[in-house]
């Protein structure tokens, strides 16, 4: 479970630093975006929990997501964070909501790095706006890409908070951290807790390694 | 890039349009939070946050005082009971604080809005009742008719938008708040934690470096024994916690800072290592030729140059501790509850 967390959003990240670069008010733009990193994950989590809160049938819906939905013509509110298999998707928008900013702020540093020579070859040769950003751009930052897409999938694989604030591993939403606080807390199971810990560290080393690898090259 | 012939594409307004989304989209949930920091538990329950900025109608459920304690004899086997549905009720102290105004009412859930306020209701065998806008209402019948519980009334009331500081008061100053920041924040300031014995720092740093490396017994090279156990954590695991739990009666905020320091070093050692690495070696040299100590060369010279790395891995570092959770949960909380 904790896999198909990772990398989602990830399309959309190039593309907010690319978009922030070119306008005036980019800076604005990019530190609202920012704001969500300042957030503690269990505030994050908080505040989803009310945009996907269900009320009962009758009285107003106080959630965005089930006022939204019954306007849009749904019969009766959902709660959303007991369907199993689309809660997954609701918690990881948790994620990429916080972690879009840090992402966003790393690869815009790295299109600005990008020497303006080739950019300006790629436009005499009569490349169109997106030719110049997905073959000339995204192929240049590709190593801070790998860095960026790295960092977040440790945080990922590590995600504890959002889940135990949100679900608490219910509706098939478990993943390590929070089954390995489970155990050790709620079950007094030192072994199984111990074990998930080490493999928590086990799959994360791999892709850590592939980072400090990564992040080394970059700053060569 | 902006000067370059051809890349003001027609294509800008539609970067403006996109970002704009972007950021509404991202400011959007931090809105909600925001705006119902400023409402009661009442308001967020009955409506959305959105609806915040225009006056609620809500339906209420509001019942008369006990006609057995509060019923006025009128003569001639007549009762009376009157009041103010919103103070029987508890929702405000005195009349002048009822922040509705009903605009229809009614006495039985199938007909909420079978009267305007005013109107006299009439209940059967001479048994009335009238509920006024501000929710002052009066109850009349016999003897038999007023007594048992209260009559219940179905208003709809319409309330202008209201918002209110109680909820920081509360998190931030009130002393009854027994887990608000007035109590947290300024007891542990003072070093008087009576939830928690705090513990000798370095059993503490023993105990941690024990678990890690299965020596027992004080850890001569602190620092190493420090990095090991970061190394472990900072991959994301926590055997370290694990087993410095299972050793037992150091607990409260000392574990935690150890921890977070625990967590935090490698990153800093490999992130300022890389960085003073690539400092201008031929300064160092100077420095040295002048007659500096290493000491002297390392405060006077590598320090202030590392200022940029110390100060962003100084933002990060808070930023991980400020969002971490899973560290103080099992630090904070005992394994026995």
């Amino acid at each position: 479970v904790a896999f198909d967390r990772a990398g989602r959003g990830d399309g959309v990240r190039p593309l907010a630093a690319q978009l922030t670069d070119r306008i005036s008010w980019g800076n604005i733009a990019k530190s609202l975006i920012f704001m969500p990193m300042a957030i503690s994950f269990v505030g994050a989590a908080v505040i989803f929990k009310l945009i996907y809160d269900a009320r009962p049938e009758d009285p107003a819906q106080i959630g965005v997501m089930n006022a939204v939905y019954l306007q849009l013509g749904g019969d009766s509110p959902i709660t959303w964070l007991t369907v199993p298999f689309w809660n997954n998707l609701f918690l990881m928008v948790v994620l990429i909501w916080i972690q879009t900013g840090f992402a966003m702020v790393i690869l815009s540093a790295a299109i600005r790095g990008i020497p303006e020579e080739t950019v300006e070859a790629a436009i005499v040769d009569g490349a169109n706006p997106f030719q110049i950003f997905f073959k000339i751009k995204i192929p240049q930052i590709a190593g801070t890409i790998v860095v960026v897409w790295t960092t977040i999938t440790i945080v990922v694989l590590k995600v504890f908070d959002i889940v135990f604030a949100m679900t608490n591993g219910q509706w098939e939403t478990q993943v390590l951290a929070n089954y390995m606080y489970d155990k050790l807390f709620r079950a007094n199971d030192w072994g199984v807790g111990s074990a998930s810990a080490m493999i928590i560290m086990l799959m994360v080393t791999p892709i850590l390694v592939w980072n400090v690898y990564n992040a080394r090259k970059e700053m060569r | 890039m902006d000067n370059i012939a051809g890349t003001k594409s027609s294509l800008t307004w539609a970067v403006h349009i996109s970002v704009a989304a972007l950021v509404l989209l991202w400011i959007f949930p931090t809105l909600g939070l925001l705006v119902s920091s400023f409402r009661t538990t009442d308001q967020i329950r009955t409506s959305g946050w959105w609806a915040a900025m225009f006056p609620a109608v809500q339906n209420e459920t509001l019942r008369t005082a006990d006609p057995d304690d509060f019923r006025v004899d009128l003569g001639d086997g007549r009762f009376m009971v009157e009041g103010n549905l919103y103070v029987v009720d508890g929702q405000v102290d005195s009349v002048e604080d009822v922040p509705a105004v009903i605009s229809v009412w009614g006495t039985s859930s199938r007909e909420i809005d079978a009267y305007v306020p005013g109107d006299v209701a009439d209940l059967g065998d001479g048994e009335t009742f009238t509920v006024a806008e501000n929710g002052d209402y009066r109850w009349e019948g016999n003897d038999d008719q007023l007594s048992g519980r209260g009559q219940r009334a179905f208003v709809t009331a319409e309330s202008p938008p209201e918002f209110t500081l109680s909820n920081y008061r509360g998190v931030l100053f009130d002393p009854g708040n027994r887990e608000g920041m007035a109590k947290g924040v300024l007891q542990h300031a003072d070093g008087d934690d009576p939830g928690h014995d705090h513990p000798d720092p370095d059993r503490g740093l023993r105990g941690l470096c024990a678990g890690v490396d299965g020596i027992s017994g004080p850890c001569a090279a602190g620092g190493g024994c420090c990095r090991a156990t970061g190394g472990a954590a900072a991959t994301g695991a926590d055997p370290a916690i694990v087993a410095a739990q299972r050793g037992g009666d150091w607990k409260g905020l000392s574990g935690v800072w150890l921890a977070h320091t625990g967590f935090g070093l490698p990153l800093a050692i490999y992130l300022l290592r890389n960085y003073m690495v690539g400092l201008p070696r031929e300064v160092i040299e100077n420095a040295r030729v002048d007659g500096a100590t290493e000491f002297q060369i390392f405060t006077k010279i590598i320090l202030p140059l590392s200022f940029p790395a110390l100060a962003s891995f100084a933002i990060f570092q808070f930023l991980w501790t400020w969002n971490d959770l899973l560290v103080a949960m099992v630090f904070l909380i005992d394994a026995n509850g």
